[in-house]
């Protein structure tokens, strides 16, 4: 029998991880939070079989099978897209829940308007360059830990993620070339 | 290290995933290359705003989460009823058993009872009858053949003179329906029917002891026979004598 209060206190607190993940591959919260709560049951299932270390990646490991699964799902049970709440371009009043470290009001404009344009790409690129950038960038795993997380090699991870910024780079100069010439 | 080389490393080199080697070689390269310097710069700064898409999980998650967990746990519920009733068919099972053991029993005592009777009622016949033998011989080489023909099988004959139990002869006795070798001896002045027949399987559970009315009644089982000794003799001599046949 699984110990309840050792999953509590060892797999419970990686939920916004979990969150986190599923809700950018799926880009729907209530989807997300479904394939979270089922990929919390599977792990509670197979808690037993469980090392004991990298909680968050082996939970992680999970949740993006049981998204994908959830994914595929979806795309079968609808033929037509459906614009859902989260799949729409995100707008200024998504800023209110996204915490800025940038303390100036004009700069809080600027750098969120920044934000948003690159969140919105983020969402539009590839499920494989995605997930390995959230888990990256958000966060912050090793290329090691991704390769568990995604089995595949770290060699794989390190080409992805390359290749992941250089599109998303390439997706915002396109969309606003001021963007660019301004880094330059 | 070439621009184009030093391009695809720069992602790995933001990370700092690259080898000490190339990390050098890259970060030498940034230097001296403003447009890779611009990409690592760009690199950076789209981690730190991909950090801010950062989605914290509903404040009802957690509660859901435990929920389904604990429906999950549930779910495990069926195994432990199943133990639960593994017991109760263990404990049915072996009150069946018991039952079966106590009817079992009872049924051997009635059988035995039956046996006792009918032994007890040879012996008695026979010592109101003038003569308990109808082949009077102390001698095992003449009893034995007299059996040839009276029963089905050949009964073991021993004179125990030696130890104070002559045989006296033997009788044809009728004891459940069926023929059965009767061999007559003496101590002292007590006449010992010892009654014999070829063991039947049931015939195991029945061996014992008992006192009827004043007399012991022996049962026992031999390689292939079964032993009823009845007679007035106290219990030890009794067993004296079932040592010897």
């Amino acid at each position: 029998m699984v110990s309840r209060s050792r999953f509590e206190e060892l797999v419970i607190p990686h939920r916004n991880a979990a969150f986190n993940l599923a809700y950018w591959i799926l880009q729907s919260r209530d989807d997300a939070e479904d394939a979270v709560q089922d990929a919390f049951m599977r792990a509670f299932r197979a808690f037993d079989a469980f090392a004991g270390n990298g909680a968050r990646s082996w939970l992680l490991a999970i949740v993006r099978n049981v998204a994908y699964s959830a994914l595929d799902a979806r795309k079968r049970s609808r033929n037509f897209v459906v614009l859902s709440d989260d799949m729409r371009s995100l707008s200024v009043s998504d800023l209110e829940q996204m915490p800025s470290d940038d303390p100036s009001p004009e700069a809080v404009v600027a750098a969120d308007d920044e934000h948003i344009r690159l969140l919105n790409e983020l969402a539009r690129l590839p499920l494989i360059h995605r997930d390995i950038l959230v888990l990256r960038e958000m966060e912050g795993l090793s290329y090691a830990e991704i390769a568990q997380i995604t089995g595949t090699a770290i060699g794989t991870i390190m080409s992805r993620l390359s290749r992941a910024r250089a599109e998303l780079r390439k997706a915002l100069a396109r969309q606003v070339p001021k963007v660019r010439s301004d880094a330059l | 290290m070439r621009c184009e080389e030093a391009r695809l490393l720069v992602s790995a080199f933001v990370d700092h995933e690259l080898s000490n080697d190339e990390e050098l070689a890259v970060s030498e390269h940034i230097e001296s290359c403003s447009i890779c310097a611009c990409l690592a710069e760009d690199y950076r700064r789209m981690g730190q705003q991909i950090a801010v898409g950062y989605r914290q999980a509903p404040a009802g998650l957690t509660e859901k989460i435990r929920a389904s967990v604990a429906r999950e746990r549930l779910a495990y519920l069926p195994s432990r009823s199943y133990a639960t009733m593994r017991r109760a068919a263990a404990l049915i099972f072996c009150m069946g058993l018991s039952a079966l053991a106590t009817w079992y029993a009872i049924r051997s005592s009635q059988e035995r009872a039956f046996l006792e009777r009918e032994v007890l009622t040879a012996h008695v016949r026979s010592l109101v009858q003038d003569r308990p033998i109808q082949i009077a011989s102390s001698d095992g080489h003449t009893v034995k053949p007299w059996f040839n023909g009276r029963i089905d099988f050949a009964p073991t004959v021993r004179d125990l003179t030696f130890a104070g139990f002559p045989l006296l002869g033997g009788r044809v006795e009728i004891i459940d329906g069926r023929r059965v070798a009767a061999l007559v001896y003496k101590r002292r002045d007590h006449i010992i029917n010892v009654f014999m027949w070829p063991t039947a399987e049931a015939a195991v559970r029945l061996a014992r002891d008992t006192s009827i009315k004043g007399y012991s009644v022996l049962t026992w089982n031999g390689a292939d026979t079964t032993y009823w000794a009845v007679s007035d003799l106290n219990a030890g001599e009794m067993r004296e004598l079932q040592k010897l046949l």
